[in-house]
C-alpha cells in the first residue's frame, strides 16, 4: 500500500468505512464493472483528478492495464479526463455513475428485444436441417444459477401452466424471492395454484398475497428442507440448497421426475390442512368464548334485577 | 330478611341444603344471597377439585354444577362420581353458560343428572328445580 493509498484508507476514509468501501466495490461488480474497474473508479472518487501513471502506480496495476481500465470506464461514461498534459482523469459522482450504468444496461435490453425479431426473421429465410428436429420432449434439464435466471423460468411455467402450479417448499426458501415478482407470477397464473408451506409466524410473510384457500400448511414430519415448483405433467424447478448465498434450481421435463414429485406433493396436499382451517378454529373459539362470557353476564344481570325488585318491594313494605 | 323471601303461604318451606360449585365467584355470590333471603343454607366452592371434596364429605339435598372450569371442571367431576359409585350420585342440577349438545344432554339423563340448565335461567325457575330435585 503506498502513502497516498494508506492516508485514504485511514485518514480520510478512517477504519469504519472500509467495510463500507467493501461493500460498494462487491455492488459495483454486480453492476457489470471489473474487480479493476470497479477500483479505478471508486479510487478516483475518493481522490479526486490523477493522471494515469499515478493510478498505475498508485493501485499496483500495470500502466498498460490501467491505460484499458480508464478507457473502459471512459465509454461506459462514469469518469471523464481533462484536457492538458499529461492527460488527467475524474470520477463522475457516484449517484450519477449509477443511472448512468442503469440507463446503459436498459437500452442495451431494448436493442436486445429489437434486434430479436431481426434475427427471427433471417432464421426464417436459413434451410432447416433434419437433426433439428430430433430435440425430444422430456429429457431437458438446465441447471439454473441466480434468483433472476430462476425467476424467470418460473414467470414462464406461471404463465405457459394450463391445468395446475404446485408449490412446495418451506417459507424459508421463498423468503429469498422477497422483494421480487415470486408471488405476483403464481397469482397471475390461469392455472389452479396450490401451495403447501410451513407457513410459520416468521416466514409466512413471504408468501403475502397469496389467497389462503390455495396454501396447505406442512406438517412436522415433512418440513425437509426442500422445495420445488410443478407446471402441469410437464416440468419442474427443484431448489438446490447447496449452502451457497446464490440460488440454484434444476429444471427439468422429465416425464419420470415430474410424476415423482407430483405423487409426494398430492400424498402430503391430501393429509394437510389448510391454512384457513387453523384460523376459522381460532375464530370459533374465540365466538364460543365470547358468548358463554356472555350468558354469565346475563345470568349476574337476571339476579341482580330479582334482587333489586326484592328489596324495593321490601322497603315499600316497612313504609 | 329471609323471612321476606320465603313465600310464606302459612305453610312453613322445609331449609334446603345447597352446594353451588362454580368458578365464577359473582354468580355464586347473588345466587348464593338469594337462597339465604329464601330461607335456605347454601355452601359455595369456586373450583373444581375442591366441589368434588364437598360433594364427598357432606350430603347436600341438591348441588348445582357449573360445567366449564379451568383446571377441574364438572365434567371430570361427573366421571370421578360415576366411576366410585354409579348408583349413588347426588342430585345434581347442571348450569352452565356453555352450549351442550343434545346427545350430551341425553347421556346426563340417563347419569341420573336431574336438571341441566343453560344460562341465563330465570332465578324462579331455578328455585322451583332446586325444590323438585330436593324432593
Amino acid at each position: 500500500m503506498t502513502m497516498e493509498e494508506a492516508l485514504i484508507e485511514n485518514l480520510v476514509l478512517g477504519n469504519d468505512h472500509k467495510e463500507s468501501m467493501k461493500k460498494i466495490n462487491e455492488n459495483l461488480i454486480e453492476y457489470g464493472l471489473t474487480p479493476n474497474q470497479s477500483k479505478v473508479y471508486l479510487y478516483l472518487t475518493k481522490t479526486g483528478e490523477k493522471t494515469a501513471s499515478g493510478i498505475s502506480k498508485n493501485l499496483n496495476i500495470p500502466r498498460t492495464e490501467s491505460y484499458h481500465l480508464l478507457n473502459s470506464l471512459e465509454q461506459k461514461g462514469i469518469i471523464f479526463s481533462i484536457f492538458g498534459k499529461p492527460t488527467k482523469f475524474n470520477a463522475v459522482p457516484i449517484e450519477d455513475a449509477l443511472t448512468i450504468i442503469i440507463d446503459n444496461e436498459k437500452k442495451r435490453v431494448l436493442d436486445l428485444e429489437l434486434k430479436k425479431e431481426k434475427i427471427m426473421t433471417l432464421w426464417e429465410t436459413v434451410p432447416k436441417y433434419v437433426g433439428e428436429s430430433e430435440n425430444v420432449d422430456g429429457n431437458k434439464f438446465q441447471i439454473l444459477q441466480g434468483k433472476n435466471s430462476i425467476l424467470v423460468k418460473i414467470e414462464r411455467m406461471a404463465k405457459t401452466a394450463k391445468e395446475e402450479v404446485l408449490v412446495l417448499g418451506s417459507d424459508s426458501n421463498f423468503i429469498k424471492f422477497y422483494h421480487t415478482e415470486f408471488v405476483n407470477l403464481l397469482k397471475k397464473t390461469k392455472a389452479e395454484l396450490q401451495v403447501l408451506t410451513t407457513y410459520s409466524k416468521k416466514g409466512q410473510f413471504a408468501l403475502d398475497g397469496l389467497p389462503l384457500n390455495n396454501i396447505k400448511k406442512l406438517d412436522e414430519s415433512n418440513r425437509h428442507n426442500f422445495s420445488f415448483i410443478i407446471k402441469d405433467n410437464q416440468e419442474v424447478v427443484f431448489f438446490i440448497n447447496s449452502g451457497s448465498p446464490e440460488l440454484m434450481a434444476i429444471w427439468t421435463d422429465s416425464k419420470s421426475f415430474v410424476t415423482t414429485l407430483k405423487s409426494l406433493f398430492k400424498l402430503i396436499w391430501r393429509k394437510s390442512p389448510y391454512v384457513l382451517e387453523k384460523e376459522n378454529k381460532f375464530t370459533q373459539n374465540m365466538s364460543e368464548d365470547y358468548e358463554h362470557r356472555l350468558r354469565e353476564i346475563e345470568q349476574e344481570k337476571v339476579i341482580l334485577d330479582y334482587l333489586s325488585q326484592n328489596l324495593v318491594k321490601k322497603e315499600a313494605k316497612n313504609e | 330478611m329471609s323471612r321476606l323471601f320465603s313465600r310464606s303461604n302459612g305453610v312453613s318451606e322445609k331449609r334446603l341444603n345447597i352446594l353451588i360449585i362454580d368458578d365464577n365467584e359473582q354468580i355464586t355470590k347473588m345466587i348464593s344471597s338469594f337462597l339465604d333471603m329464601s330461607n335456605h343454607e347454601c355452601t359455595v366452592v369456586n373450583e373444581g377439585k375442591e366441589g368434588l371434596e364437598s360433594i364427598k364429605t357432606k350430603q347436600y339435598d341438591s348441588i348445582i354444577l357449573d360445567l366449564a372450569m379451568p383446571e377441574y371442571d364438572g365434567y371430570k367431576i361427573l366421571e370421578t362420581l360415576k366411576t366410585e359409585d354409579p348408583t349413588q350420585l347426588p342430585k345434581i342440577i347442571i348450569l352452565t353458560a356453555s352450549n351442550i349438545p343434545l346427545d350430551t344432554v341425553r347421556r346426563f339423563k340417563e347419569l341420573g343428572i336431574a336438571s341441566c340448565l343453560q344460562k341465563p335461567v330465570d332465578i324462579d325457575q331455578l328455585l322451583t328445580k332446586i325444590k323438585a330435585v330436593a324432593g
